[in-house]
């Protein structure tokens, strides 16, 4: 079910996007940069499933979403959201290779880490409030 | 247990759920993202845990702990509120049953890292390859939480009879 297969999308993307912030905000110190590109790649994945799984629920009910305002906002968020994982993922790797577990995060990868969690935040609460507006 | 699905629907916790149009969104809304908090470290820890990315120093995932605690805690108090808000219907409802075993499951296979894994892992070498029971404790922590969200999704669908 399209659906079912939709929320774990979410929390796999949602979920290593905020670990991946958090650590680019200064948390989990001892988790190499390095180490953070397989988790880019999990959530590639996640957001891949939910493109095509958000597909199909969309086609199900396509005039209904393109009209709807909640459903358009989420969209931007989701847009800019996939922006910042795509943003992070070449300035994460620049970072470094974990033997500097202290290693030194530019402050413009940092303000894309706070958008990163604001937006996804954002996409969370628009697309649960699609069902109510 | 009926008479405690009653008394259920007399509490507040009821009243808060039912009587604002606008509780059951929000707390919707914060369970969404205490499953995401949760999903995130456990994805991090249960990869770790079955030898994935062991430039990782395997113990130190730990420090991803309390982003799973505060998802989880967010997910148990919003949670709650919906049980109390619709007892009679979650009670009978065979997707939010399923998904109430695969939790205390999933806390078991919790309880049986915390006592047996993560002791013998502590003299292991930091970088190397993880024990078996670790690799299974990681696979099925993953399997079992996917399955509590897959489940959870399915209450509104799998819920639809008569009271």
């Amino acid at each position: 079910m399209m659906i079912t297969l939709h929320s774990v999308g979410l929390a796999v993307v949602v979920g290593l996007a905020i670990a991946i912030n958090l650590r680019l905000l200064g948390r989990f110190r001892t988790i190499p940069f390095s180490s953070l590109r397989v988790f880019f790649t999990i959530a590639w994945v996640g957001f891949l499933v939910n493109f095509l799984s958000g597909a199909a629920l969309f086609t199900s009910q396509a005039t209904g979403y393109v009209t709807d305002a909640t459903f358009l906002i989420k969209m931007a968020f989701v847009l800019v959201g996939a922006a910042t994982l795509g943003y992070l993922q070449p300035a994460v790797a620049r970072i470094g290779d974990g033997h500097g577990a202290d290693s030194v995060v530019p402050s413009g990868t940092r303000t894309a880490a706070v958008i990163s969690l604001v937006v996804w935040a954002g996409a969370i609460i628009t697309g649960r409030l699609i069902a109510y507006l | 247990m009926n008479s405690v699905l009653d008394w259920m629907e007399t509490t507040w916790i009821n009243a808060l759920a039912l009587n604002y149009a606008w509780t059951w969104p929000i707390l919707e809304t914060l369970h969404f993202i205490g499953m995401s908090l949760l999903i995130g470290a456990i994805l991090v820890m249960d990869l770790r845990l079955i030898g994935v990315q062991r430039v990782i120093p395997s113990l130190t995932v730990h420090q991803l702990l309390p982003m799973a605690f505060i998802g989880f805690g967010l997910n148990l108090l919003t949670g709650i509120v919906f049980l109390f808000g619709d007892p009679h219907r979650y009670a009978i409802n065979p997707a939010f049953q399923i998904k109430a075993v695969l939790i205390v499951l999933a806390g078991l296979n919790a309880l049986l890292y915390a006592v047996k894994v993560a002791p013998a892992m502590s003299n292991a070498p930091p970088h190397g390859d993880t024990p078996a029971l670790a690799k299974a404790v990681g696979a099925t922590s993953l399997a079992l939480w996917i399955g509590v969200i897959c489940f959870g999704r399915l209450i509104p669908y799998l819920g639809l009879g008569e009271l």
